[in-house]
């Protein structure tokens, strides 16, 4: 690799690292999962495809991350069974690492307002974090990312028609639990 | 279906949320980004070309398993190639064979022959 590539590498990864940490985060809820997911990803793209124009390596590195995530979610499948649901349940309400709870201060906002932006922001958060997995990822890689119909079917492996679906459903199912922010 | 504009605007409240997300990660996390870029792109510096000199570690390895595998064809090659003992005896080796296997004396039968050789000839004479 030659250093002209790892200066581009090295900037094309600090582009999206945060937001592919929080799409990670949002699929496994878990801030050392995230960041190790993100990890693997960055090494597979810089160690296959350093060689590949820069324009690909967008959607190669979102394909990587979703094909991480998605085994992620066997392993996790697996483990889960050899687990109570009691034991996931309180995983879960004790997970205290949401990048997004953990914004920093909002510059003299009132704790009222910020109480009401908390709620605002858990109750996104959680409905994101309630949709099917496919559902949710497409719907970060659609609207959060603005890829195409056709590149999102590119990273998640699937049709185009499959990318529609999961988006309207991800918007439906969106607007059922957030009813009081869809406004 | 197409989100209309209460959609579209609920959508974007999601999205600006996660922008926060990202602008207020905590420093650990950027650290630990920061750390894993680096680790990768030092692991790729670190990989080595198979084929370039630096990545020729394999070659005496496969060198050695070459030259034994010389050597396996060689003994194959000359335990099969030659030929195995042949089974067909001319009949004066099946005597000679019989005269072994039964334990006599292999003098007394070269004398018989000259014997009867002797005593064709005089026959004959």
């Amino acid at each position: 690799m030659t250093p002209e590539q790892t200066r581009a590498l090295d900037r094309f990864l600090a582009d999206v690292e945060r937001r592919a940490y929080i799409m990670a985060h949002v699929a496994t809820k878990s801030r050392e999962d995230a960041l190790d997911l993100v990890q693997d990803a960055m090494l597979t793209l810089v160690q296959r495809y350093h060689s590949r124009s820069e324009h690909e390596w967008g959607p190669l590195f979102y394909r990587v991350l979703q094909n991480k995530i998605r085994d992620w979610r066997r392993r996790t499948a697996v483990r889960n069974r050899w687990r109570g649901f009691l034991t996931r349940w309180r995983n879960d309400e004790n997970d205290e690492t949401d990048p997004i709870q953990q914004v920093e201060d909002k510059g003299g906002i009132g704790p009222e307002k910020q109480h009401l932006i908390d709620q605002t922001t858990k109750a996104l958060m959680t409905a994101l974090h309630l949709l099917p997995p496919r559902q949710q990822q497409v719907f970060l890689l659609r609207a959060w990312e603005g890829m195409s119909v056709a590149r999102t079917a590119f990273v998640m492996q699937c049709s185009e028609g499959s990318v529609k679906t999961h988006y309207s459903r991800a918007i439906h199912a969106l607007r059922t639990e957030l009813r009081e922010y869809w406004q | 279906m197409k989100p209309g504009n209460k959609d579209k605007s609920a959508v974007n409240k999601i999205i600006n949320e996660l922008n926060e997300g990202v602008e207020h990660l905590d420093a650990g996390v950027k650290r630990s980004l920061r750390q894993a870029r680096a680790h990768a792109l030092q692991q790729a510096g670190k990989r080595r070309n198979f084929f370039s000199p630096s990545g020729r570690q394999w070659v005496p390895a496969a060198s050695g398993l070459a030259a034994l595998f010389l050597v396996f064809l060689t003994v194959g090659l000359w335990l099969h190639g030659s030929a195995p003992p042949s089974l067909q005896t001319t009949p004066s080796e099946i005597d000679y064979l019989d005269i072994i296997v039964d334990g006599d004396n292999p003098d007394l039968y070269q004398d018989i022959e000259f014997y009867q050789w002797l005593a064709h000839e005089d026959q004959s004479g």
